[in-house]
């Protein structure tokens, strides 16, 4: 137990929540994609956040107990595609109909807030241990 | 004119060691804050508290020393699962209010520590 786990922590925080912010950019950009290397239109993607031990595990008791965050993997959204009647799209098939990605973006939006504010909230940690560290510097003053 | 008590600046130091691990138990909650199925966690102060002052007391030198209370002793428990969907029982919002109180009572506690480190410096004539 010492700051620099605080610390450990927070960055964890906030790296899961850019990575998520990404994934968001990548969805959100793609929401039109009718062609992927895969084929066939943009699927989109979740981070999928797991908890973490930090520390040594031969160290004190609590720090079993502590839990960074980490991304595990980047899962694909099994949702059908949009299909939408456009015959002259290059994409269409005989009947006319295109495929579009499962792109929702009220539910993208949701997500970048969330995420901000998931990494605002980590921030504001780091910046807790830092005031931490300065009262302490003060004592041998 | 009441004597300064050596055995103070241990207090304190327990104090503090309490304050910063459980900041890290929140800082945890906070990084988990969608993690999902994950549960807060706390460390229990009570618990500590009660750990120590139930404590047996040593009534002669020849006795087993009992284990003085530190934060690794203080007991961490864990929160219910939470109502959303995925599972998560962090509330973003409380966890924050709490590592800002958490911390102010480690920078409070500092400040003391501060004043008490500078009568001893006066005391022995170094302030």
């Amino acid at each position: 137990m010492n700051m620099s786990d605080v610390v450990d922590i927070a960055v964890s925080g906030l790296r899961a929540q850019r990575t998520r912010m990404t994934v968001t950019a990548s969805n959100i950009a793609n929401a039109q994609t009718t062609r992927t290397a895969e084929g066939g239109p943009y699927r989109r993607r979740d981070p999928v956040f797991e908890a973490e031990r930090v520390g040594s595990p031969f160290a004190s008791a609590l720090q079993g107990k502590l839990r960074a965050v980490s991304v595990s993997r980047i899962q694909a959204d099994q949702r059908d595609f949009v299909t939408r009647y456009l015959p002259s799209h290059p994409d269409a098939n005989e009947d006319g109909y295109v495929e579009f990605p499962n792109v929702n973006l009220v539910e993208e939006q949701a997500n970048l807030v969330g995420a901000s504010r998931g990494f605002e909230a980590n921030l504001l940690v780091m910046q807790k241990v830092r005031s931490m560290a300065e009262a302490l510097m003060r004592v041998g003053q | 004119m009441p004597s300064f008590d050596p055995s103070a600046l241990g207090t304190l130091q327990q104090a503090m060691r309490f304050r910063m691990a459980r900041e890290s138990v929140l800082a945890s909650n906070i990084a988990n804050s969608d993690t999902p199925g994950y549960r807060r966690r706390d460390l229990s102060f009570e618990g500590a508290l009660a750990e120590r002052t139930t404590a047996m007391q040593r009534t002669h030198p020849g006795h087993l020393p009992t284990r003085e209370g530190s934060p690794s002793e203080a007991r961490v428990e864990r929160g219910p699962r939470g109502s959303r969907p995925d599972g998560n029982g962090v509330d973003l919002d409380e966890e924050l209010v709490t590592a800002h109180r958490n911390a102010g009572a480690f920078i409070d506690q500092a400040n003391v520590l501060a004043r008490l480190s500078t009568l001893v410096r006066t005391a022995i004539g170094q302030g």
